[in-house]
């Protein structure tokens, strides 16, 4: 038995009417780039504005900046590099003494 | 398709101001050859009509990773390729069936089949193609019936030449075999 011989080619298979005219025009529907109107992308934009806004003064409530150290002045430097660590220590420690002997005077 | 106007296509379809239109080109010109391909292998013209569906949507999606190293046609075609043994395969798993239950369910579907119209001869000649390996079938249908050259087959389905041929000569003397059997 020679196949080419025995059987024609012609194809037994069948497609509904305007099959593949439909088919085509589908597709066509389903890869057609999607145009948005002006005032849609004026209404995108707008929105994605107020979401920018909102997470920077969320951002700003949640997180509150801290306030920034001073810079020493001047005076108050040269007054600091006077004293050496030891004795601001004596003088504080001299500091405490000094308002609590007072501050258990006057409760007697 | 001409190579001027293939290689003309494939510019627009990489201009994203005219890839609409040239995608609508590319279907028109191909949707015959590759919906009797991916029929001949699923027989249903429902699900053939789902897959060649699937293969140009795929196609439309990956049009920015096609390279244009190979032939538009060829391209597609292997997309279809790949579409219809996912398919077969998802069949086999859904009604959890074998390979041969599965030809066996395809081969009475076409017998009620409203869109076949062949003769007692032609539907025996499915029945035989049908008892072949899905890929061995592949082979056939593109060779006998779409009369493609062994060497695009090869691009298409990424096997050797020399395999195609020997998987062409089983299919042939299997068909045969069933058919001395059957008529």
């Amino acid at each position: 038995m020679d196949l080419n011989n025995y059987f024609d080619k012609s194809n037994p298979f069948t497609v509904p009417e305007n099959y593949f005219q439909d088919f085509q025009a589908k597709m066509e529907r389903m890869t057609r780039p999607v145009t948005f109107p002006w005032y849609r992308q004026v209404r995108s934009w707008a929105a994605i504005a107020a979401a920018v806004a909102g997470i920077v003064i969320g951002t700003h409530f949640m997180f509150p900046t801290q306030p920034a150290v001073q810079p020493l002045t001047e005076e108050e430097n040269y007054v600091l590099s006077q004293v050496d660590e030891p004795a601001l220590a004596d003088y504080l420690a001299s500091m405490d003494q000094s308002t609590t002997s007072s501050s258990s005077q006057e409760t007697k | 398709m001409e190579k001027m106007i293939e290689e003309k296509l494939m510019d627009d379809l990489k201009n994203p101001q005219r890839r609409s239109r040239a995608f609508g080109q590319l279907v028109k010109e191909y949707q015959q050859p590759i919906y009797w391909h991916i029929r001949k292998m699923v027989l249903s013209h429902d699900d053939a009509n789902d897959i060649l569906q699937n293969t140009f949507l795929k196609a439309w999606s990956a049009l920015d990773t096609f390279r244009g190293e190979s032939k538009l046609s060829t391209w597609l075609f292997r997309i279809a390729v790949n579409e219809s043994l996912t398919f077969l395969t998802s069949q086999r798993e859904k009604f959890n069936v074998s390979i041969d239950e599965l030809q066996e369910n395809l081969s009475q579907s076409l017998e009620a089949d409203a869109y076949f119209s062949g003769d007692e001869v032609q539907l025996q000649f499915q029945k035989a193609i049908l008892t072949l390996p899905e890929k061995q079938r592949l082979v056939f249908n593109m060779k006998y019936f779409d009369n493609l050259k062994y060497e695009e087959m090869e691009e298409i389905l990424g096997t050797s030449v020399g395999a195609l041929k020997a998987s062409y000569h089983h299919a042939v003397k299997k068909i045969e075999q069933f058919l001395l059997r059957e008529i």
